[in-house]
């Protein structure tokens, strides 16, 4: 049996009369990506928002490393947070800091006592991992999209976090780009050993980085299991309109 | 802090004045939150050296130019009035009382909550609705502490800097039009200007410039720091905290005048 990071129980939660998350049961098992797919406004960003203390939640366990997120105080939030890594759906990197300042913020505001060289050490690698070294002393706003996605994460992998949240990491981006990053998030797996969970809406993704698949309909989990388990025959009708509208060319994907 | 959630609540008064009375009270909770957070210990460094640095130097050529301006237009055109009484030798004196006591705090306080309070209100703002102040929260770092602290601290520090340097570029202003048109000599002019100030005026001014500094800080943080989602937002977060930062500044001025003059 596999250790879980992650355990969530009957959650809810809903803003005014909106009801978005309506009873989830989800596990993250130690070192898998786990995909989350559904239709946009189904509260995905709201689910992860919740599991890194960004979001209360009203009701049901939420688990994390161990932390009960409902009974948590102010120091073990701060020390969890540096266990779980949020990468945001508009990479939200700092306008005002070049590329190094933003990589290195967490180091030195969070993490604080790192020497100059460690941090730089760190910060290389980093960018290394994403591939753009070349970027260091630019401003966000000169980076492309999928470039500031790859900022984004590599801002949140260098404290290495034990848990990475994706928030649409491909979103908005071109097909090459989308697969790049696809292979990104696997290398990080690989590399620095996370347990992920990566929303997206977009099933190439699912299928090239998800060890298993869950799918959001509705504020509930609606079928959890591997890529074809998932998107098997005895799928329900909006499960296959999912499959079929991603891949609307190449139905027999 | 955060919006109430659109819920069927009855109202208290009506609809519009309970949103103002609830934006009244998130806002003093705003305030005492800073006094719970501050410390020391905690201060950003860093980030506050930067902010005094971006408020107070970024705003020293503005600074200059109203202040020079100022003192230069004030000694000319209370000229006049005092000639009629054959009395304007005590034109440094008039002019001095009026810089020192009221005009270079004030001047130096709306210069700043346009400059400076837009500047805040929209930098936060945008970085609000573009989740960067969640982005610092996520990774251990207090984004109160970080942004808020820091930016309200650099504030109440260097508005009063400024106030007294406004108040020697608008004597420097005031002197050059008397030299001008007396020729009063510099040791003259000092010795009538600061012989009719006193440890009170100097006094109140430093603290009317420090509830001044601390007030535009605390204002265009409060508005950039819970800037509702969008770009709308940012706009707003930044006229909110100039216009709310200038009916404060006159409270304040008002205030301090009432409670001042009790001594006098
Ligand atoms: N802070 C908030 N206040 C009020 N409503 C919110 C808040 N955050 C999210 N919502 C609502 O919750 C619902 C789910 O939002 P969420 O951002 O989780 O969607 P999503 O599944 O991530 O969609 P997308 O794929 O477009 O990113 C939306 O209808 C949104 O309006
Ligand atoms: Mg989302």
């Amino acid at each position: 049996m596999r250790n879980t990071v992650i355990e969530i129980r009957d959650l809810y939660k809903s803003f005014g009369d909106l009801h978005v998350l309506k009873g989830i049961d989800l596990d993250l098992y130690d070192g898998e990506n786990l995909v989350v797919l559904g239709k946009s406004g189904t509260g995905k960003s709201v689910l992860i928002k919740i599991i890194c203390g960004l979001i209360k939640a009203d009701k049901g366990k939420v688990n994390v490393l161990g932390y009960d997120l409902n009974n948590i105080t102010k120091a073990e939030l701060n020390a969890l947070r540096l266990e779980v890594g949020f990468c945001f759906q508009h990479s939200a990197l700092y306008d005002s800091m070049t590329i190094q300042e933003n990589i290195e913020f967490p180091l030195k505001y969070a993490l604080k006592n790192l020497s100059k060289m460690e941090m730089d050490k760190k910060v290389d690698r980093v960018l290394e991992a994403v591939g753009l070294e070349q970027t260091k002393k630019q401003y966000p706003a000169e980076l492309s999209g999928g470039q500031k996605k790859r900022i984004g994460i590599a801002r949140t992998i260098v404290v290495n976090p034990k848990i990475l949240l994706y928030d649409e990491p491909t979103a908005g981006l071109d097909p090459i780009t989308c697969v790049e990053i696809n292979d990104l998030i696997n290398q990080v797996k690989a590399e620095f050993k996370a347990s992920s969970i990566i929303i997206t809406h977009d099933l190439t993704c699912a299928k090239q980085t998800g060890d298993r698949v869950s799918v959001l309909l509705d504020g509930v989990f609606e079928k959890t299991g591997n890529f074809a388990e998932v998107f098997n025959s005895e799928a329900s009708s909006q499960i296959k309109q999912f499959h079929d509208y991603n891949f609307i060319d190449n139905k027999n994907f | 802090m955060l919006k109430k959630p659109p819920g069927k609540r009855e109202n208290f008064i009506s609809e519009k004045i309970d949103r103002q009375l609830l934006d009244f009270k998130s806002g003093v909770d705003f305030v005492i939150l800073f006094f719970k957070e501050f410390s020391f210990k905690t201060l950003v460094w860093s980030e506050f050296v930067h902010q005094c640095y971006q408020i107070g130097l970024k705003s020293l050529g503005l600074i200059s130019l109203t202040g020079f301006v100022t003192g230069l237009v004030f000694t000319q055109q209370s000229r006049p009035s005092l000639l009629d009484f054959g009395a304007e030798s005590w034109l440094p004196s008039l002019v001095s009382i009026a810089i020192v006591r009221a005009l270079a705090a004030l001047v130096t306080a709306i210069i700043a909550a346009g400059k400076v309070g837009s500047n805040i209100g929209a930098e936060l703002g945008s970085m609000r609705v573009t989740e960067q102040i969640d982005a610092m929260e996520v990774s251990a770092v207090r984004p109160f502490n970080f942004l808020v602290i820091t930016r309200v601290l650099a504030c109440t520090i260097s508005i009063p800097i400024l106030s007294f340097y406004t108040a020697a570029v608008a004597l420097a202003g005031s002197f050059i039009n008397v030299y001008v048109n007396e020729q009063t000599n510099l040791r003259a002019f000092l010795f009538d200007a600061f012989d009719s100030i006193t440890f009170l005026d100097l006094g109140s001014s430093l603290i009317k410039a420090i509830l001044f500094g601390f007030t535009i800080g605390m204002v265009s943080c409060y508005s950039g720091y819970n800037a509702s989602k969008g770009t709308i937002g940012v706009g707003k977060a930044a006229n909110t905290s100039v216009v709310r930062s200038i009916f404060l500044i006159f409270i304040i001025e008002i205030f301090v005048v009432q409670v001042t003059n009790s001594f006098r």
